[in-house]
């Protein structure tokens, strides 16, 4: 599913030697939940951002899902996070503008070809929405949810092309411990379902929940094992 | 993305930035409602000074002139004449559909009449020239009527002769003899003939056309001079009142040059139409009566020579063209002509100022909406990131930005053309509650369709490009900086 060799990133006005992730070499199987731990600054939203295709400057290899990211153009990288990749932030990521289900609607009005999905996707929208309790709040602004509310919002938005990969970036933080545990039990309930899962974490419970988790620490992977949940 | 889509955006973000994007439009409905508002404008006045004062689809070519400084004083006054010759030349001249020679009495002439329109005859000085009937048919509401009434008419009894004719023995109908009596010259013919001195025959009234100009400045300003109380009044006219009106015309008679009046006939003159082509003040016959009157008075080399010669162009972009060959001939324009130019040439500039204010304050507008995208842009950084995040693509942002602009831009420009054409008709209004002047128009606006389209998309134009840097900014942010802001 995500294959990463000798990755190297720095970013622009870093020195020389400062990487932000030093010759990463990382392979993630189809179906697996992992959590990629590690400090604050140790590299791992950068590695979030480069198996998503958001960040395209780096060296050696990033595939994910069949894909070599670094052969895509600006528009075939876009088709492929519209259809591939379903992303979940820490801070939701919602436009307060727009409705729930609008939200969640969001990315087909990106969508170049045929949808990748049988149903109308404001239909999938309102569906998904409803399979996660939301079904009354299809209208409401961002403003009107709580923070579990908005997070699962945010979750039905990157399940809507049914993507065989999540992202998720701290999906959690901030989140308390009770809406924080429900969302990680959403997770574990969608990686059951056949989604690959991979969680950027500093909390414990949530890694813990992770079948496989990955630590990383000055841009390196230190520590690649089995975690809590397996 | 689809256009649908695109669209549902850009109005989801419009809406939701009405504020900032309300005071950005501000601008842009100043600079176009001003730039519709003197375009309007000058278009109006165009159409009233091009269209009915100074026309500008012909060119009127006179003899080259010589300022008194020089020739003139000299006694070498005047350049090659215009004759027959002549006017073919000039018909060959590309973008010359046609030529109409002009040629005015070489006599002077006195005409009296009036008494049913003003109670009382009026007398003065008549001028007049003469023009080739065909160069008026297509505008005449009776072509006919505008004909020379002397040639002879082939007949078989005498009801095919006009009125105070008869058939003669060859075919051809001939005048009526008549007793002439000062009291009963009207009377003593058929019809509308009457009974002329010189010939002792009855005579049918030469017709003549009077120029719209005429009417305008008699109502314009002598109608409105005389019509107040006190002294003689002076009616308003209208073309209807006044069709059909006869007056004595003296040829080789003056009020002014008294020793004048060997030879001298009187004829009755008959208002059969109004042209622009005719004279501005005075009359205009068939140009056949004024060639043979300057023969009778001034010879044949006077009923040979035109005045001037009207040159008709297929197209008014051929004008300067035509201008430039007919002075590398050794012709000048007649001032009518020249000032028509000029007219148009000082109405070309005052539009290009009006223009190009407008499009200066439009531009700063632009300047304005330029700053207020750069602005939203930061402001949507975050925002912006999670699109390209979903799927959009750098094309995507950017189209979705100039859209915005474009929309601002659209709406910008049709609330400009409406306050635009909301001030003309407000001026209008004001205008309308003037005292009468010589060619006051009922509008003085013209709104033809490309100033709509020139001020809708200019507007748009514009807005796109103040919002086409912010866009390009907007399209090159980083999607996981931007995340990560």
């Amino acid at each position: 599913m995500i294959r990463l060799t000798q990755v190297e990133k720095r970013y622009p006005g870093a020195a020389a030697g400062e990487l932000a992730l030093r010759k990463v070499s990382l392979q993630i199987d189809e179906g697996e939940l992992v959590a990629i731990v590690g400090t604050s600054g140790s590299g791992k939203t950068t590695l979030l951002n480069l198996i998503g295709g958001l960040d395209r400057d780096y060296r050696g290899t990033v595939e994910v899902a069949g894909h070599n990211l670094a052969a895509l153009n600006d528009r075939k990288m876009a088709d492929f996070r519209n259809r591939h990749v379903g992303f979940v932030f820490q801070h939701f990521s919602l436009l307060d503008h727009l409705t729930a289900l609008e939200n969640v609607a969001l990315p087909a009005a990106f969508l170049r070809g045929p949808a990748p999905i049988s149903e109308d996707p404001v239909a999938r929208a309102r569906a998904t929405l409803e399979e996660m309790g939301l079904g009354s709040k299809l209208g409401e602004n961002p403003n009107n949810l709580s923070g579990g509310q908005k997070q699962r919002v945010a979750i039905a938005r990157a399940l809507l092309f049914r993507p065989k990969l999540l992202l998720c970036d701290e999906p959690t933080g901030s989140l308390d411990s009770t809406t924080g545990a429900q969302i990680i039990e959403q997770f574990q309930a969608l990686n059951r379902e056949g989604y690959t899962v991979v969680i950027i974490t500093h909390e414990n419970r949530v890694s813990e929940a992770a079948r496989r988790i990955i630590r990383i620490e000055d841009g390196r992977i230190v520590d690649d094992g089995r975690g809590g949940a397996q | 993305m689809t256009a649908g889509s695109l669209a549902r955006l850009i109005g989801q973000n419009v809406g939701r930035s009405k504020k900032n994007f309300l005071m950005s439009g501000i601008g842009i409905v100043v600079g176009i409602s001003t730039f519709v508002f003197f375009i309007g404008l000058s278009e109006g006045i165009k159409q009233v000074v091009l269209g009915r004062i100074f026309l500008v689809d012909q060119v009127e070519v006179v003899p080259k002139r010589f300022d008194a400084g020089a020739g003139g004083l000299l006694g070498l006054g005047g350049g090659r004449p215009l004759d027959a010759t002549v006017a073919e030349e000039l018909k060959a001249l590309p973008g010359v559909v046609d030529v109409y020679p002009k040629m005015k009495f070489t006599f002077p002439t006195r005409g009296r009449g009036g008494g049913s329109l003003f109670g009382r005859d009026v007398y003065a000085e008549l001028v007049a020239d003469g023009i080739e009937p065909r160069l008026v048919a297509d505008e005449l509401e009776h072509p006919g009527a505008f004909t020379d009434r002397e040639v002879d008419t082939a007949c078989q009894d005498d009801k095919a002769c006009p009125d105070g004719q008869t058939c003669g023995a060859a075919g051809q109908c001939e005048k009526q003899a008549c007793d002439y009596d000062w009291d009963t010259r009207l009377t003593a013919c058929p019809g509308e003939s009457y009974c002329a001195e010189d010939t002792k025959r009855c005579e049918l009234p030469i017709p003549v056309l009077v120029s719209n100009h005429l009417l305008e400045l008699y109502n314009g300003s002598l109608a409105t001079a005389f019509g107040g109380s006190g002294g003689q009044k002076m009616p308003r006219l209208s073309k209807s009142m006044v069709m059909g009106f006869q007056l004595w015309a003296e040829f080789n008679k003056s009020y002014i040059d008294r020793s004048r009046g060997k030879g001298s006939i009187t004829r009755r003159l008959k208002l059969v139409g109004f042209s622009d082509k005719a004279i501005s003040v005075g009359v205009t016959l068939p140009l056949a009566y004024v060639r043979r009157l300057n023969q009778r008075y001034q010879g044949a080399e006077a009923a040979a020579t035109y005045h001037s010669v009207i040159l008709k162009v297929s197209d008014q972009t051929q004008v300067p063209a035509i201008v430039k060959a007919v002075k590398d001939q050794g012709f000048d324009l007649a001032d009518k002509t020249e000032n028509a130019e000029r007219a148009a040439d000082i109405i070309k500039t005052v539009e290009s100022v009006f223009a190009l204010v407008s499009f200066i304050i439009v531009g700063i507008a632009a300047i304005n909406i330029s700053q207020m995208f750069f602005m939203l842009i930061a402001q949507r950084r975050r925002e912006i990131g999670l699109l390209r995040a979903l799927g959009a693509s750098k094309l995507d942002v950017r189209a979705l930005i100039l859209g915005e602009a474009g929309l601002i831009g659209l709406l910008g420009g049709i609330a400009g053309v409406a306050a635009g054409v909301g001030f003309a008709r407000l001026a209008d209004y004001v205008a309308n509650q003037l005292p009468e002047f010589p060619y006051k128009p009922d509008t003085f606006f013209t709104f033809p369709a490309w100033l709509w389209l020139a001020a809708i998309g200019g507007a748009m134009l514009f807005c796109l490009l103040g919002a086409f840097f912010p866009a390009n900014a907007a399209a090159r942010q980083h999607p996981a900086a931007a995340l990560t802001q």
